[in-house]
């Protein structure tokens, strides 16, 4: 291995959230042109930075979601832009799933609306809880003090509850890029500090469990001696080590570690890794953990689920819950606590969930199921339903 | 963990999960950095080796160092190539000079790459595609079905949560995207890094290099005095230029990479 500087420059991705055509795009144009220029940048709309599809431009709307890196002197950024439109909500999931912190972008003269609410609440469910709040489009505010601060008030009342952790709220203009990496000559009276400014001490999330976990992903006999491979989620393997696969909890022994090249070093916490194990045969969806505090495997189980598909997930249904490398058959047995996604109001107690509703769901599995809480373990906290194959919905547990 | 290392094994884990989904699975290699950083990471997957067949698309344009070092490396890796060329287009003379890019890459690259699938009833493809190489595949997932007219339905794609890929039982074929997080300064990296073999046509030859390689009527040099994998890394750190400013189908229309990918192109 060749030794380069600048490799340990850590990555944080961020995902750009809130209303449609309250400016999550415009600010990502906005942050790209004052940090990395583009030799041909796209004319004068900043949005068309990201919104490189024919369909975006001649909707002026963000339809799918994108990703661009921006090198900053602290580091290393990925924005994340998502679609704010409520029938574009799987695409916003598909960008939102790979952060590790959110910015809600707020229209000054617009406010809090049914997506800020949502894209809210979905940050807080994916464990985004460090949530930086601009208040966008501040020249149609003409600038004052007073309207940021109305709308700061009534933004903290809205998002009371979900958990979030609002380090800021900023105010900003975007199109002529006010307190996005520079200061505002026009905002004199605020004194704190620019979206570029808190966005350069964010780090990426990690992980608060030191315990081996590691789904395994896949068994390969290329040669006589069986090979199991997966990702280490946490803790630390090294050869010789005694671990148990979990649900069943036989003990396996580590005889060797396989990488190519060769190279017999400890696994670390995030490796992709290949392990010769001693002991009984480990299958895809097994979990290999540290003796000492394994996993328990559950049958019955609460969950926050999130649902996305046009029919409703209703008390009795089966569908597929993957968690992991896991794939198993769940079923329905009790809907509480239903929440309307886009006013953060209680649904009337009743037996289904439909499509953009949160609700906490008993789900019983066929198959035991190897968990662990999401705040401990994302990876294995967190899991999609499927229906027909296609992800349906989604959650997280306690 | 260092980053490279982070992102190498975020395309280990989908390489992994692509070999335990589909029965037959193989991959493209154009023989340029990307995806033979892809095909290096394949074999990292597999523990050094490539358990499927590599399909090459020849154009039949492609420069003689392009075919020289596939051959090498098809020979010192021992790759399953598999050489795929739209044999009927080309006898009717298709090329760059008959009329214009986007007809020529559609016939010998995406008809090309149809006619392998079938052909060779490839289920699924990796792909050495990155986001940050163009607009439009910056709107691309890890796992993109594809339907049976082979099109791409970007605005209706669908749910890609976290890492858990779904299996989308109704695609005609799917194509799966191990680095489509990775930029082009990463690829240079994690080249360097690991001590990936590098086509030559990326070093400087009289005052000029390639800097994305392909049919050889269709790409410009950069100028460059890069002559070393740690040299490119230090032009690329400073430039601000595309990487794909030598491409002649990006440049003909606006929205002309869209139009090919939804057809199909890679």
């Amino acid at each position: 291995m060749v030794a380069i500087e600048g490799y340990d420059t850590p990555l944080v991705r961020v995902v750009m959230v809130g209303h449609v055509d309250h400016g999550k795009s415009t600010l990502i144009g906005r942050i790209r042109q004052e940090l990395a220029p583009m030799v041909e940048p796209p004319g004068d709309n900043l949005a068309f930075v990201v919104d490189q599809l024919q369909e975006e431009r001649d909707n002026l709307m963000t339809i799918d979601t994108t990703q661009t890196v921006v090198h900053t002197p602290h580091g290393r950024l990925v924005f994340i832009d998502v679609p704010g439109h409520q029938e574009l909500l799987q695409n916003m999931l598909s960008g939102a799933t790979r952060a590790d912190a959110a910015v809600l972008v707020l229209a000054a003269d617009e406010g809090v609306q049914a997506q800020t609410r949502r894209h809210a609440l979905l940050a807080s469910l994916l464990g985004l809880r460090n949530l930086v709040v601009v208040a966008n489009k501040m020249d149609l505010a003409l600038w004052r003090e007073q309207a940021f601060r109305e709308l700061e008030t009534l933004a903290r009342k809205e998002l009371d509850g979900l958990g979030l952790n609002t380090l800021a709220f900023v105010p900003i203009a975007a199109t002529t890029g006010a307190n996005v990496v520079g200061r505002a000559s026009e905002m004199p009276w605020y004194s704190g500090p620019t979206l570029m400014e808190l966005l350069a001490d964010l780090e990426p999330a990690s992980g608060l469990l030191a315990a081996v976990r590691l789904p395994v992903q896949d068994v390969y006999s290329f040669d006589a001696t069986p090979v199991a491979v997966g990702r280490l989620l946490s803790g630390r393997i090294t050869e010789g080590d005694t671990l148990v696969a979990c649900p069943s909890l036989q003990r396996v022994t580590v005889r060797e570690i396989r990488r190519f090249p060769p190279d017999h070093s400890p696994a670390e916490a995030g490796a992709a890794v290949a392990l010769v194990l001693d002991g009984p045969q480990v299958a895809r969806g097994d979990v290999i953990a540290g003796i000492e505090g394994a996993p328990a495997a559950r049958e019955d189980f609460d969950a926050r689920v999130f649902w996305l598909a046009p029919a409703p997930l209703a008390l009795g249904d089966e569908v597929d819950l993957r968690c992991a490398t896991q794939l198993v058959s769940v079923r329905v047995t009790a809907v509480l606590d239903r929440l309307d996604s886009a006013s953060l109001t209680p649904l009337p107690s009743g037996s289904q969930l439909g499509r953009m509703d949160l609700a906490t769901v008993t789900l019983h599995a066929t198959r035991p199921l190897v968990v662990e809480s999401f705040v401990t373990l994302p990876p294995l906290g967190r899991f999609t339903l499927e229906r027909g194959g296609r992800p349906a919905g989604f959650g997280t547990l306690p | 963990m260092d980053y490279l290392s982070a992102m190498e094994s975020d395309s280990i884990y989908v390489i992994r999960e692509a070999f335990h989904r589909y029965p037959r699975l193989g991959m493209l290699w154009s023989m340029g950095k990307d995806s033979t950083a892809l095909l290096w990471l394949v074999r990292k997957a597999f523990l050094g080796r490539i358990p499927f067949p590599v399909l090459h698309l020849d154009t039949s344009y492609k420069f003689p160092e392009i075919y020289a070092f596939r051959e090498r490396l098809a020979r010192e890796w021992s790759l399953d190539l598999v050489v795929w060329r739209n044999q009927a287009a080309l006898a009717d003379g298709m090329g760059p000079d008959q009329g214009d890019k986007f007809t020529c890459c559609n016939a010998l690259k995406t008809t090309a790459l149809k006619q392998a699938i079938a052909e060779l009833s490839f289920d699924a493809l990796l792909l050495g595609i990155r986001r940050d190489e163009h607009g439009v595949r910056a709107k691309e997932r890890y796992f993109s079905p594809r339907t049976h007219d082979f099109t791409w339905n970007v605005g209706s794609q669908p749910p890609e949560l976290w890492d858990l890929y779904a299996s989308v039982a109704d695609a005609a074929h799917d194509r799966i995207h191990p680095i489509l997080h990775m930029t082009e300064l990463d690829i240079w990296r994690y080249t360097a890094r690991e001590g990936i073999p590098v086509n030559p046509l990326y070093f400087s030859n009289n005052g000029q290099r390639y800097r994305s390689i392909g049919c050889a009527p269709c790409c410009q040099p950069v100028p460059s005095h890069a002559a070393t994998v740690e040299q490119i890394i230090a032009e690329v750190e400073a430039s601000h230029s595309s990487e794909r400013a030598g491409r002649a189908q990006d440049k003909e229309s606006a929205f002309t990479m869209q139009k090919l990918r939804s057809l199909g192109y890679m």
